[in-house]
Order: C-alpha cells, then structure tokens, then sequence
C-alpha cells in the first residue's frame, strides 16, 4: 500500500505532471497531422526520456501514446483522412457530419469517447495486471518459452493481412535480435567485425528507421510522384456555424453511452491479446455499434454514435495493451514494443518482476496514465481550434523537418554516427516491408522479444536435455504449444493466406 | 499481390539459404563446451522464416488467379527509394565528416525543394537553416546531447 501511495505521489509531482502534459499535447499535435501517429511519435521521442526520471520518461511516452489516438481522429473528421489508422472508421460518420457543419461538435464527441474508452481500459489494467504477474511468476522456462511462441503466431497471423508473411517477419524480427555477442559464450554472431553490433542491433534506431523514416520517404514519394489528391479541410469554427452545432449536449452524451460502454469492453478486450491493434477494435466497435442500433441505416451518414463507438474502442486498446507487457513482458503492439525500449534504457526489465522489483514505477506510471486522461480531455478541449489548424500545415515542409528530427534522435540514442546508419538501413527494408504488406509490427515486437524467447529456449532446452519426456509434465507450456499448432495448421489450412 | 509475393518469397527463400549455408557457418560458431551451440537459435529461426518464405511462394504460384492486381511496386517507386536511399546515405556522410547543421540544411533544403517548395523559397530557406540550428541547441543544451 505505501508502495501505491508513494507512487501516485511520484506522479502528481508538478514536474512529472509537466511532461505528460508535454507528452499528450505532442501526441494529439502528431496525431492530428496525416501520415504521423503516435508510435511514430513515440520512437522519435524515447532518445529525449535518457535525461528524465524513469517514470517522468516513460509518462510522457505514455502521454504521446494517449493523445496521438484522440488525435488521429481530427484529421478523420475535419479531412476525411485519418490521422492515425486506428481513427479509419472515425472517419465514416466524422466527415458527413463536419459536411454538415456540425465538425466541431463531431471533434467534442470523439474526444469524450476517446477520454471515457481509454480510461476504462487503464482500470482493467490497474486491476488485472498485477494478479496476471502473480500467475506469470510461477511459470517457469518451458512456459515462457510456450507463451513466447504462442503470442508471435497469434501477433504474426493477426497484426497483418497475410498470415505467412506475418510469420516471416516475425520470424525475421527474432534473427535479427541474435546479432551480437552470444549470450553465454559472449562469441560474436553476425557482427561482421562491427564492434558497435556487439551489443546487438539497436531497437530504438531501427524503431526510428522503420515506423517513422520508412513512412515519410512514402509520404514524400506520393508527394514527388504526385499521388496524393489534397482534400480539402473544413473551417468548423465558422461564426455561421451555430451554437448547437459547436457542442455536445448532455443528452446526446447519454444517448451514446451505452455505445460507449460497449466499445470500451470491445476495446480492451482486444488490447489485452497481443498483436490486433487498435485498427480492428475501431472497426468491431463500429460494426458493434450498427448491429445494435435500431436505425444501422443512418451509420455512415453523419451519426454521432458512429464517432463515439469507433473512438472509444480504438482508444481503449491504449491502456489494456500494457497488460500483457506488464504482466508477461509481451508487448501487445507496435507502441507497448518502442515502449520496451524506453523501460530498458532506465535499466528496468517490463515483465512479471516489474511489480515486486519496481512497484513504486508502476504504480506511478498508473498514476500518471489517469493524469494524461485528465490533461488529454484538457488539452485537448482547450486545443482544438489549435489542432484544427494542423491538418492544413504543409506536408513540404513537415515532412523534411521530420526527416532531420530522426537523424538527431538516432544520433542521440547511441552518440554514434552508427545509429543513423542503423536508421537508414532499417527505414529502407520498412520501404519495403510497407509496399510488400509484410506487418512491420510484427517485425518489430519479434525483434523486441527476441532475447527474452532465446534465454528461455535456451533454458528450456539446458533443463530437460538429459529427459525430454518430462515436458509432458508441464501442462501450461503443452497447452500453449497445442494451441500454437492448431494456430499453424489453420494458416497452413488457408494456405493461401 | 499475387506475382509480388512469388518473387518476394522467392527472393527470401534464397537470402535464407544463402544466410543458413553461407553466412552463418562464417560468422557464428557451431560449437560449445555447455548448454547449446551459439548458431542453434538463430538457425532455427533462420529455417522458420526461410520455410514461410518458401510456403509463401508456392501457394502463391498454386493459387489460380485470373485477376492480376495492379503492382504496389512500379519501377518509378524503386527508382525512388533508391535515389533517396543514395541521399540519405550522403546525408549520414556529410553529417559524420561536416556536422549536422550542414548535413540538416542540406537534407531538408533539399527535400522540401524536390516537394515543390522553391515556389516558396523564403521559406525554404528560413526553415533549412532554422530548424538544423534549433534542433543542435536544444539536444545540446536542454537533452545535454552533443549533435556532431
């Protein structure tokens, strides 16, 4: 208990407050920019949280993870683009309505379900996190080893559209994580006498390289190659704009809420298994929200309750990712990934030992996540006409400035030269990995578990290499391997998935 | 997406082959005196991925699709990638032997002039120069990183 209380404390420190404060206006300030969200926010900004607190560090990437979801959705309702993927079906009702002149009250909705959805999700966190870690303490190697497997099939067929081409990155992510020195002969492997990969490919420049770089040289691409059609925005702060249409009444809050309450279980649900992604909750709590309504006619045409229910869904997926890496130290997506990063920098290993090692940490981290609730309806209230006028900001000029502020992150994770390298290689193969659908998320929590997966499989193989007929013993490790053949066989059953 | 997968397949069926029986017997070592050979897991990895590889083009190559979808990867976009790859790698040059202030105006002059911005070129100019200098003094003095 003084563990908790000293850890809220922690949080509500002016300065802690500050940065996740910080933190939710940069997320809502990327998020409402087309092409840019949250992850992307995030990587750029871990090599910043070196010189802060560790829980100051990890709260304001918390407050970017937060914001860049509500803020994906301004781009989706004022430009008929989504800001950030998961606000894709923000955008079906978002839009008709800023048609209609009623955007602003459009961008209120979204942002009280957004708020409501990821509040919700970070109480099942507080609440389950620590009772899973209990259980996840008691597994041994051959478990882990079976949930680590387990957990990339089930991220690799679930995080793209193509199963087996999530496999190869998965696959692909966790070769890459052996470069280095082997972790118990400290032998080179893969280094090509590059002393600065003894340590292993760096995850904070590859991150860079692959979620960030990798999508502005598409961005520009569409820019030089003049793909991109510019939509027009519409201007919701119009004095002709009357008043009602400015505001959300409290009756029109209420009649929406059970909507909310729905896609806020839908949203968490997903979040807690590793791999879907806010991207689907949106959608299901969308698609929820229509088989429900008496009027499913009306979705599409500009229904408040369409914004509501694909909002709260995609933002409480936020909160509820951090549960299984928490608890099991599996990132459940491409942000809870980067965040690994981030954790790892302040020396502190995310996973079941996280609560009896750091319990202050993570009970501030709890704390700081209802403050950047609390400042994410603020900001982003108060913000609005602000980052309205985002969307209209030149992508010429964003764009490039984006590009240098890569260069400098990467430098600065590493101060070598080496890490920008890193980026550059990595932002290509994202290139590519974007244009050939291969799921560079998968990729990269592959890559992020890698080390984790090889000492228990190491482990695993040391214990029972005199009597591996004792394995059947272990019935955790045998269920999850059951259920990973059965994920197999189902992809090689659709085989063309 | 059908032809892309073949050859994106195929080319990774054989980088895998060529990493298993080329590259790894070269830079790690098979053997150890405790636990496991230090090449073990990353072969068995390697085998995973070049397998999917391989399962990837083969049923793309038995799948019988009439419709050929347009290619997400036109030669112009390769052409692209590989310019910007070129100038990124200038770019990493210029700012380990220059600097990054040289290397940033360089970088985003140039970008922001190939997206249309000469148009506008008070801008281009305020904001290549600006935002490599503010950039340096606030990793220099606020995140007590020196920029090179």
């Amino acid at each position: 208990m003084d563990q908790i209380i000293a850890g809220i404390g922690d949080a509500l420190t002016l300065i802690n407050i500050l940065y996740v404060a910080l933190g939710v206006f940069i997320g809502i300030f990327v998020g409402a920019i087309p092409g840019l969200n949250a992850p992307m926010a995030i990587a750029i900004a871990v090599p910043i949280t070196f010189y802060m607190s560790p829980l100051a560090g990890i709260a304001f990437l918390i407050g970017i993870n937060k914001g860049g979801t509500f803020g994906g959705s301004i781009a989706a309702i004022l430009l008929n683009t989504p800001g950030s993927p998961e606000a894709t079906s923000t955008a079906f009702d978002g839009y008709p309505l800023a048609r209609q002149g009623k955007g602003l009250k459009a961008l209120k909705m979204a942002l009280y379900s957004s708020v409501f959805g990821d509040t919700f999700s970070d109480i099942v966190l507080f609440t389950v996190a620590a009772p899973l870690a209990l259980v996840a303490l008691k597994m041994g190697p051959p478990e882990m080893t079976a949930i680590l497997i387990f957990s990339l099939t089930i991220i690799a067929g679930l995080a793209g559209k193509s199963m087996i081409r999530g496999l190869i990155a998965a696959a692909l992510g966790g070769f890459l994580s052996t470069v280095g020195l082997d972790i118990e002969t400290a032998e080179p492997r893969l280094t090509f006498g590059f002393v600065e990969l003894d340590d292993g490919i760096p995850l904070l420049p590859m991150a860079i390289g692959l979620l960030a770089l990798s999508e502005i040289i598409i961005q520009i691409e569409n820019h030089v190659l003049a793909k991109e059609r510019d939509t027009g925005s519409i201007d919701v702060f119009s004095r002709d704009v009357p008043r009602e249409n400015k505001a959300v009444s409290g009756r029109e809050f209420m009649g929406c809420f059970r909507t909310i309450i729905r896609s806020s279980f839908i949203g968490t649900g997903i979040g807690a298994l590793p791999g879907i992604g806010a991207v689907v909750a949106g959608f299901l709590g969308y698609a929820a929200a229509r088989r429900a309504s008496k009027n499913p006619d009306e979705f599409g045409t500009g229904k408040l309750e369409g914004i509501a229910a694909a909002e709260a869904a995609n933002s409480a997926v936020t909160g509820a990712n951090l549960i299984p890496l928490l608890a099991l130290g599996i990132p459940g997506s491409l942000s809870a990934a980067i965040l690994i990063g981030a954790f790892l920098i302040h020396g502190v290993d995310p996973g079941p030992l996280i609560f009896k090692e750091y319990p202050r940490l993570v009970y501030g981290i709890f704390g700081a996540m209802v403050i950047a609730n609390i400042l994410n309806f603020v900001i982003g209230s108060f913000g609005l006409r602000f980052f309205a006028l985002l969307v209209r900001f030149p992508k010429s000029v964003i764009h490039p400035i984006i590009v240098v502020l890569c260069i400098a992150g990467a430098f600065a994770i590493g101060n070598t030269v080496f890490s920008i390298s890193i980026m550059v290689v990595f932002a290509v193969l994202g290139y590519f990995m974007r244009k050939l659908d291969f799921s560079f998320a998968t990729f990269i929590i592959g890559f992020a578990l890698g080390e984790n997966f090889e000492i228990s499989f190491r482990q695993t193989v040391i214990l029972f290499a005199e009597n591996p007929a004792e394995l059947l013993t272990h019935w955790i490790a045998l269920g999850f391997i059951l259920l990973t053949l059965f994920s197999v066989w189902r992809i090689l059953r659709r085989g063309t998935n | 997406m059908r032809r892309l997968d073949i050859v994106s397949g195929a080319t990774l069926t054989l980088l895998g082959l060529i990493t298993i029986f080329v590259i790894v017997p070269n830079q790690i070592s098979g053997s150890s005196e405790y636990g496991i050979a230090p090449d073990v897991f990353p072969l068995t990895l390697l085998w995973t991925t070049t397998f999917f590889a391989a399962l990837l083009c083969v049923s793309r190559l038995l799948k019988k699709d009439t419709q050929e979808e347009r290619t997400p990867l036109p030669f112009r976009e390769i052409k692209f990638v590989a310019v910007i790859a070129v100038f990124l790698a200038a770019i990493v040059t210029i700012i380990a032997y220059v600097g990054f202030i040289v290397g940033g105006i360089i970088a985003i002059a140039v970008l922001m002039f190939a997206m249309g911005e000469y148009r506008h070129w008070v801008r281009l100019t305020l904001v290549s120069v600006l935002t490599p200098a503010i950039l340096y003094l606030v990793f220099w003095k606020l995140f007590h990183v020196p920029l090179p």
